[in-house]
C-alpha cells in the first residue's frame, strides 16, 4: 500500500528534477551564455575573426547574427553558423535539413568558436559532420528520409 | 612572414617566422621556424586540427607544418555538443 502511494510522488519528483535540469541547461546556453572573463581574449578573438572574414561575411555576421559557410562536399548545402552559442543550422536546397552541434573541448572566446566552425566546415567538413551531434529536421527536397547524409 | 595562430581560452597565441630569412641561414630565423613547427606538432598531438588559410580561398586542412604558408590556424580538439 505504501509503495502504491509513493509511486505518484516519485513521478512528480522525477518530473520536477527533469524540469530543473532542462531549465538550467536552457538558461546556460541561451539566456546566460558563459562569458569569458578575459575581455582581452575576447577582443583578440574578435580581431582575428574580423581578419579571417571577407567584408561581405563580416557584414552578414553583424546584420543577421550568423555566418553562412557553403559546403565544399555537397552541392546546395550551406551552414549557418550563429554568432552566439547555439546550434549550426544546415540548409540544403534552401530548406532547413538538420541542426548540428560541435563544440571545442576547451572553452574558447565566442569569436574563436565562430572561426572554428568556419575552418572546420571549409577544410575538414567530413570530420566535422562525423563529430557533430545531428538533429535531422527534414530530408532534402525530392528525397525521402534516410539515416545519414554525410 | 609566416604566422601560426593557436586558438585558446586566452585568445589566439601567435608565433611568427620568416622563411626567406631562414633559408639564408640566419640562426634566429631558423630557430623561429623550428619553434613554430614544435608548437604545431605539439598541438596536433593533443588532438588539434590545423588549417592553412589565405585571403579569398577556403581554408585547407594540413597535417604537416608548412613553413611556406602565409598563415596557419590551429583549432583545439572538438566534440559533438
Amino acid at each position: 500500500m505504501m509503495e502504491l502511494q509513493q509511486g505518484p510522488q516519485l513521478l512528480v519528483l522525477a518530473c520536477i528534477l527533469t524540469f530543473v535540469m532542462v531549465w538550467k541547461l536552457w538558461c546556460h546556453y541561451y539566456l546566460f551564455p558563459p562569458q569569458d572573463l578575459d575581455p582581452e581574449a575576447e577582443g583578440r578573438a574578435a580581431a582575428l575573426l574580423r581578419e579571417m572574414l571577407s567584408d561581405g561575411e563580416h557584414q552578414q555576421l553583424l546584420q543577421t547574427g550568423y555566418l553562412t559557410v557553403p559546403s565544399r562536399r555537397v552541392a546546395g548545402r550551406v551552414y549557418r553558423v550563429p554568432g552566439r552559442p547555439g546550434w549550426v543550422d544546415v540548409y540544403e536546397a534552401d530548406r532547413l535539413a538538420m541542426r548540428v552541434c560541435v563544440e571545442p573541448v576547451e572553452h574558447l572566446p565566442q569569436a574563436d568558436v565562430v572561426l572554428m566552425h568556419k575552418l572546420m566546415i571549409e577544410g575538414n567538413e567530413q570530420d566535422y559532420m562525423r563529430t557533430a551531434n545531428i538533429v535531422y529536421v527534414r530530408p532534402p527536397a525530392g528525397q525521402r528520409w534516410r539515416r545519414s547524409q554525410h | 612572414m609566416g604566422k601560426l595562430r593557436v586558438l585558446s581560452i586566452k585568445g589566439d597565441r601567435t608565433v611568427m617566422w620568416d622563411q626567406k630569412q631562414a633559408e639564408t641561414g640566419d640562426p634566429e630565423a631558423e630557430e623561429a621556424v623550428r619553434e613554430a613547427e614544435r608548437i604545431f606538432q605539439e598541438a596536433l598531438r593533443n588532438g588539434a586540427t590545423a588549417f592553412r588559410v589565405s585571403a579569398a580561398t577556403p581554408a585547407t586542412r594540413i597535417d604537416r607544418f608548412d613553413p611556406e604558408a602565409d598563415q596557419i590556424v590551429v583549432v583545439p580538439r572538438v566534440a559533438g555538443g
